[in-house]
């Protein structure tokens, strides 16, 4: 246990998963690099003696032991007494994945020394085993073992298997409820009159709401063990058939993903895996002959790094030949890179006598855009006769952006909830989103969206609100410039829906005759001189990054933790501006937001409520309790944040 | 050397830039695009615009494919990512010289 607050383990946990997660990314880097590159080299150092160094303030002896043998290793690469080979890289990653996978047991409470005694043993060998750097050795003996822990962590919790089709179907329903508790408060508001506050029930339904939504979309991330169990049954099936002997393994299979992302990686690690068996595993003589063991073996390993899952699918086959690929493509002359994309060229993988011999390549093509689909790569990495390494990126999640689905001449469209600022009734003079968009509307409009983007707003009739849902969205790069097409998604049905942008609906011709105002941000460096800003946040993270960008821009900046906190550092540090969350303990951002409209002392602060919150009835609740912007946690960028910042500070002065 | 190709009217694509062939997919039309856009399809889980084949790749004179012609698409890709070329007669593969006029490069039919 440590003796310092929860808010600071916090942070150095956040922390140290960052730097693991980038220092495991920079291992594999140095170990593709080539000849040695000090600068990352220097990184890798930096990162390690910065974890050594926090984990020994913070009084985690076994973790900084662990660090402070790799800094030893890493320090002898920067010297070059040590080259970073397969071996020693694989060590070091043991250190890394050692240390992340005892992170969050350590700060809950003592861990055997046993563990950490493990680890550093793992990474101590490897840098003996360095120094001597001989043929590579394909499967570091610890991956049984590591094979058995994650196993068991999975089988502790209970878990429902539900039918896709069911969750489907939960998620819509959860999402429809959003829209339809919009809708009424719309109503409700309407109802009762300008002025009204809405009934407290109608309030905390919307809060019961984002629950179950953020709560459906937790039970959506699966672990990639789920999908292994068919491919281990493969390669036991597709060896014996050809009469191979190959040890299947896995490792880091509690790895958690969504499972949209899931479902795509389980085709292309299925597919890697066969022909990892089928062409990339030598028969058994073979392999004695070169030398090998007759058991071959094929690996699956995935992590998450940040906010990516890393899976590697390698083999200790007969690897890939650059000179057979180099035949087969009809060239004499590719480096390393070009050879291995080669074998992604979807014309390669049609050559069937070309792979049989390579060991490589059928079906690349359709991986590749497999994992494209969700926004995910893949590369691969080979040495002749000793084996083949596939790594596929995929996102931990798919970059879902909420979104209003609306129906305009018999069609769907989506629109980001960022630029819809509300949801009601038509009004006859309303234009109708059909003549934006060049269409022609046969339903009488049943709704309209606000739209607001660049300080604009307008509303547009709909023939009908279909539905509050994430998108998953993708730029349609190929397509001649379509102003109005802000990218597309590929639905459930298999059908394409296209996501609209709000920006170049308010540009419309239509709206040409009242110009509105569009305030452009320039000298970003400076903009803050002079002026105060206060961050209130419970994430020391967020604090942090915000403080961080702000101070950048010319801002004096000060921090609060929450709201009784903010409006005691505001009574004696005036602030132009509060840049408020709206979950925190003690006081919320809601009702420090009306305590300052309440306080006459304090009444001129501009309040940027910016919080994690993004449904329609959050916003209207912010800007009830009186703020002067709302700004999306998701939408987060450093420039959005300053120039929201920028807006209200100019409209104030 | 000769270059292996998709012929696509009199038109030539090299066969390395052709991702797949396909048979009258579903298309969602994209409202306020140029008539080239017939729409965008779902390739493989991924969102593919399909232009006009007839009317991009036409010289001068030819009458466009009308939409309901466009019996297959062919999908290459570009440095701006894949795009789909509808066509009303299925493509053939051929042989053509690397310096045939006939062969466009794909990267040529994308607008920036």
């Amino acid at each position: 246990m440590s003796a310092f607050p929860p808010e600071v383990v916090q942070l150095f946990v956040d922390e140290a998963e960052t730097r693991l997660a980038r220092l495991a990314d920079e291992l594999l880097r140095l170990e593709d690099a080539g000849p040695v590159q000090a600068d990352l080299v220097d990184s890798v150092f930096r990162d390690a003696h910065t974890l050594k160094g926090t984990a020994g303030m913070m009084g985690y002896s076994g973790f900084a032991q662990v660090a402070h043998h790799m800094e030893d290793l890493l320090h002898q690469v920067r010297e070059g007494t040590l080259a970073p080979g397969p071996a020693l890289v694989d060590g070091l990653l043991a250190g890394v994945d050692g240390m992340r996978r005892h992170l969050h047991d350590m700060v809950a409470g003592p861990v055997d020394e046993s563990v950490w005694a493990e680890v550093q043993a793992r990474v101590v060998a490897a840098g003996e085993h360095a120094a001597g750097e001989g043929p590579i050795e394909v499967p570091p003996p610890v991956a049984a073992a590591a094979l058995v822990m994650p196993a068991a962590a999975v089988a502790d919790v209970a878990v429902a298997r539900v039918p896709v089709a069911r969750m489907d179907a939960i998620d819509r329903l959860a999402g429809e409820a959003g829209v339809s508790h919009t809708r009424l408060v719309g109503d409700l508001a309407e109802a009762l009159g300008p002025g009204a506050t809405l009934p407290r029930e109608a309030q905390r339904l919307g809060h019961v709401l984002a629950e179950l939504r953020a709560r459906t979309t937790e039970a959506r991330m699966v672990p990639v063990a789920t999908v292994l169990e068919p491919v281990r049954r493969a390669v036991r099936d597709i060896a014996r058939s050809q009469g191979k002997v190959v040890r299947f393994e896995a490792e880091g299979e509690e790895t958690e993903l969504d499972r949209a992302v899931l479902d795509r990686l389980a085709d292309a690690v299925g597919h890697l895996v066969r022909n990892a068996v089928d062409h990339g595993v030598e028969p058994p003589a073979e392999r004695v002959a070169a030398g090998k063991s007759a058991q071959a073996v094929v690996r699956v390993t995935a992590r998450q790094q940040g906010r990516e899952v890393v899976v590697a699918v390698a083999d200790d086959g007969r690897g890939i030949d650059p000179a057979l690929v180099m035949e087969a493509a009809g060239e004499s002359d590719m480096d390393q890179a070009d050879v291995m994309e080669r074998l992604f060229q979807p014309g390669f993988s049609t050559a069937s006598e070309v792979t049989e011999l390579s060991g490589r390549g059928v079906g690349l093509d359709a991986v590749r855009s497999t994992l494209a689909s969700v926004r995910g790569g893949v590369e691969v990495r080979s040495e002749p006769g000793y084996g083949t390494t596939f790594v596929l990126r995929v996102p931990l999640t798919v970059a879902a952006v909420p979104c209003v689905i609306v129906r305009c001449a018999g069609r769907s469209y989506a629109l980001a909830l960022s630029v819809v600022a509300a949801t009601r009734l038509p009004d006859p003079g309303d234009v109708a989103l059909a003549d934006v968009l060049g269409l022609r509307a046969e339903v009488r409009p049943s709704a309209a969206v606000v739209v607001e983007a660049g300080g604009r707003t307008r509303a547009f009739a709909v023939e009908e609100l279909v539905a509050q849902r994430d998108v998953v969205v993708e730029s349609v790069g190929a397509l001649p410039s379509v102003p109005v097409v802000a990218g597309a998604a590929v639905q459930g049905d298999g059908t394409v829906l296209i996501v609209l942008d709000g920006a170049a609906l308010l540009d419309h011709p239509i709206f040409s005759t009242a110009p509105a105002a569009v305030e452009k941000m320039e000298g970003r460096a400076g903009e803050g001189a002079g002026r105060r800003v206060l961050v209130v946040d419970d994430a020391a993270v967020v604090r942090e990054v915000q403080v961080a960008a702000l101070r950048r821009a010319g801002y004096e900046v000060q921090a609060a933790a929450d709201g009784a906190e903010a409006l005691a550092v505001l009574r004696r540090w005036p602030a132009d501006l509060a840049l408020v969350d709206i979950e925190m303990p003690v006081m919320d951002g809601l009702a420090l937001t009306q305590a300052l409209r309440a306080d006459p002392a304090l009444r001129g602060t501009a309040v940027l409520i910016f919080t994690s919150l993004g449904s329609e009835a959050d916003r209207r609740r912010g800007m009830e309790a009186g703020a002067d912007g709302y700004m999306v946690k998701a939408t987060y960028t450093p420039d959005a944040l300053l120039e929201a910042i920028a807006r209200l500070l100019g409209e104030d002065r | 050397m000769p270059e292996r190709a998709l012929l696509v009217g009199d038109v030539a694509v090299a066969l390395r830039a052709v991702r797949s062939v396909l048979r009258a997919p579903e298309l969602t039309p994209v409202p306020t695009a140029p008539a080239v856009v017939l729409g965008l399809a779902n390739v493989r889980g991924q969102v593919v615009p399909v232009l006009d084949g007839g009317l991009l790749l036409a010289t001068d004179g030819r009458a466009p494919a009308a939409l309901g012609e466009a019996a297959y698409v062919v999908v290459v890709d570009t440095a701006a990512g894949p795009l789909g070329l509808a066509v009303s007669a299925m493509p053939v593969p051929a042989d053509v010289a690397v310096d045939d006029p006939r062969l466009v490069d794909p990267d040529s039919l994308v607008d920036r």
